[in-house]
C-alpha cells in the first residue's frame, strides 16, 4: 500500500487533473457547448465515421488533461518538483511562475516545440495582433 | 493542410476491436451512435493521408522549424444563447425552473432553491472546494450552491480559492502586489465554465497568446489593455462580446476595489 502522501497525490492527481478533464470534455455534449474545440468536435461526429473523430477529439483531448496538470501546478494545488539532467531542482508552482499551462496550450507553445505528434493550434491567428515586435529593435 | 504525422505511436496498433466500444458514452450520443468496432490497426493507414476540412477549419502554417504536426484553426466562436439542459434533463439534476428564457443549471446540484441534485460527471473533484459560493459576483445569489451567470450579466464570479476554475484577469499580472491574493482573487468557476460551454484551456490559451504579443509591443501593461485581453480571451472561447465584458470588468473592479493598483507585469511576458 503507498504511503499516505502517495494517496494524496494520487487523490489529488486524480480529481484535480483527470475529473477535471473528463468535467471539461463532457461540456461538449451540452446544447450552448461554444468556442472553437466543440465546434470541430462536432463537426468531426456529424461527419459519422470514426477517423475524423479520433483525429480530432483525441489531441484535443490528451492536451486538455496535460493543461489541467499543468494548471493545477501552476495554482498550487499540486506542488511538484522537477530535477533536471543537470542535477538542478525546480520547484514548478514556483519557477513556473503560474505560467506553465498557458506555455503549454498557447501558439507557439511547448506542443509546436516539442511534440511530434498532431495537434491544433487555435491561436496562431493572433501571433503579430499588436502588430509588429519591437523585440530586437 | 498538413494534419496528421502518419506515424504510429503503437497504442492503437493491434488491437482486434476499438477502444470506443465499451464506453456507452460514445454509444448514447447520437452524434456517436453510428461509430462501429473497427480494427484500428488499418484505421492507421487511413489516417496517415487523413484531412480534415469543413466550416470554422483553415489551413494552418506548418510549422517547418517544429516537429510537431500544427493545425491552425481559428474560428469565430459559435456565440449562441440556448438552453443548457432540456426541460426533462433539469428535474433529475435538481435545478430550478422559473424562467422562459434560457437559464443556467449545472451538474451536481441546484442553483436557490435546488436542492442539490447528482451530477455524477461533475462529482469528485468538486469535493475539493467548498460548496457554497457566497461571495459570487454577479447574477448568482449569495449562499447559492453553484453560479449562473447570464448573458446580460456576464459570467458569475467567486473566489479562486472556492470553485477553482480560471482566474480572471491573469493571475500572473498582479502576483507580487500586496494586495493581490491568488485564491482569494476572482475567477470563473469551474462549474460556471462548464454551465457557459467554454472549454478552459482555450481561454489560457488566447490569454498567453495575447499577452505574449502585447509583451513584444515593449509597451507598459496597463488596466485597459488587461481589459481588452481578457475581454478577448473571454470571447474568443465561446462567451459572447458582452457578456465577456461585463464579467471582465466585473472582475477588474473587485481587483481595484480590493486595492490592487495595476498590473506588476506582463503574463508570459518573461519579466
Amino acid at each position: 500500500m503507498p504511503s499516505p502522501e502517495i494517496e494524496e497525490f494520487a487523490k489529488l492527481l486524480v480529481q484535480q487533473v483527470r475529473d477535471v478533464a473528463i468535467g471539461d470534455c463532457d461540456v461538449a455534449l451540452r446544447p450552448n457547448a461554444a468556442g472553437p474545440v466543440f465546434k470541430r468536435w462536432k463537426e468531426a461526429a456529424h461527419k459519422g465515421n470514426l477517423e475524423s473523430i479520433v483525429g480530432i477529439v483525441v489531441p484535443d483531448t490528451v492536451d486538455d488533461t496535460i493543461f489541467h496538470l499543468l494548471d493545477a501546478i501552476d495554482n498550487g494545488l499540486l506542488n511538484l518538483s522537477f530535477t533536471a539532467a543537470n542535477g538542478k531542482k525546480v520547484d514548478l508552482p514556483t519557477d513556473g511562475l503560474g505560467e506553465l499551462a498557458g506555455w503549454y496550450i498557447g501558439t507557439g507553445g511547448w506542443r509546436a516545440l516539442y511534440s511530434q505528434e498532431r495537434f491544433i493550434d487555435d491561436f496562431a491567428d493572433l501571433v503579430g495582433f499588436f502588430g509588429p515586435s519591437k523585440e530586437g529593435k | 493542410m498538413t494534419y496528421l504525422s502518419g506515424k504510429p505511436t503503437g497504442i492503437l496498433s493491434g488491437q482486434p476491436a476499438g477502444p470506443l466500444s465499451g464506453y456507452s458514452t460514445w454509444a448514447w450520443h447520437p452524434h456517436f451512435g453510428d461509430i462501429d468496432d473497427v480494427d484500428l490497426a488499418k484505421l492507421w493507414m487511413h489516417l496517415a493521408s487523413f484531412g480534415v476540412t469543413g466550416p470554422g477549419w483553415s489551413d494552418g502554417d506548418d510549422n517547418g522549424s517544429a516537429p510537431g504536426k500544427n493545425t491552425s484553426a481559428a474560428t469565430t466562436p459559435d456565440v449562441r444563447r440556448a438552453w443548457l439542459l432540456s426541460p426533462e434533463e433539469m428535474l433529475p439534476r435538481g435545478c430550478f425552473v422559473a424562467s422562459t428564457e434560457p437559464i443556467g443549471c449545472l451538474e451536481g446540484g441546484g442553483g436557490a432553491g435546488g436542492g442539490g441534485g447528482g451530477g455524477a460527471a461533475v462529482g469528485a473533484a468538486e469535493e475539493a472546494a467548498p460548496a457554497a459560493a457566497g461571495i459570487e459576483v454577479g447574477t448568482a445569489a449569495a449562499g447559492a450552491e453553484e453560479p449562473a451567470g447570464t448573458a446580460e450579466a456576464g459570467a458569475a464570479l467567486g473566489p479562486y480559492g472556492k470553485g477553482r476554475g480560471h482566474h480572471i484577469p491573469a493571475k500572473r499580472a498582479f502576483t507580487g502586489d500586496p494586495n493581490y491574493d491568488i485564491n482569494a482573487a476572482l475567477a470563473i468557476p469551474k462549474l460556471e465554465l462548464r454551465a457557459q460551454g467554454i472549454f478552459h484551456p482555450q481561454i489560457t490559451g488566447a490569454q498567453q497568446s495575447l499577452y505574449r504579443e502585447f509583451a513584444r509591443t515593449g509597451q507598459p501593461l496597463t488596466w485597459d489593455v488587461v481589459r481588452s485581453i481578457e475581454t478577448q480571451a473571454l470571447t474568443r472561447a465561446g462567451m459572447s462580446p458582452e457578456s465577456a465584458s461585463i464579467t471582465v470588468n466585473k472582475a477588474i473592479s473587485a481587483l481595484q476595489a480590493s486595492g490592487v493598483s495595476g498590473p506588476v507585469s506582463i503574463p508570459w511576458g518573461g519579466k
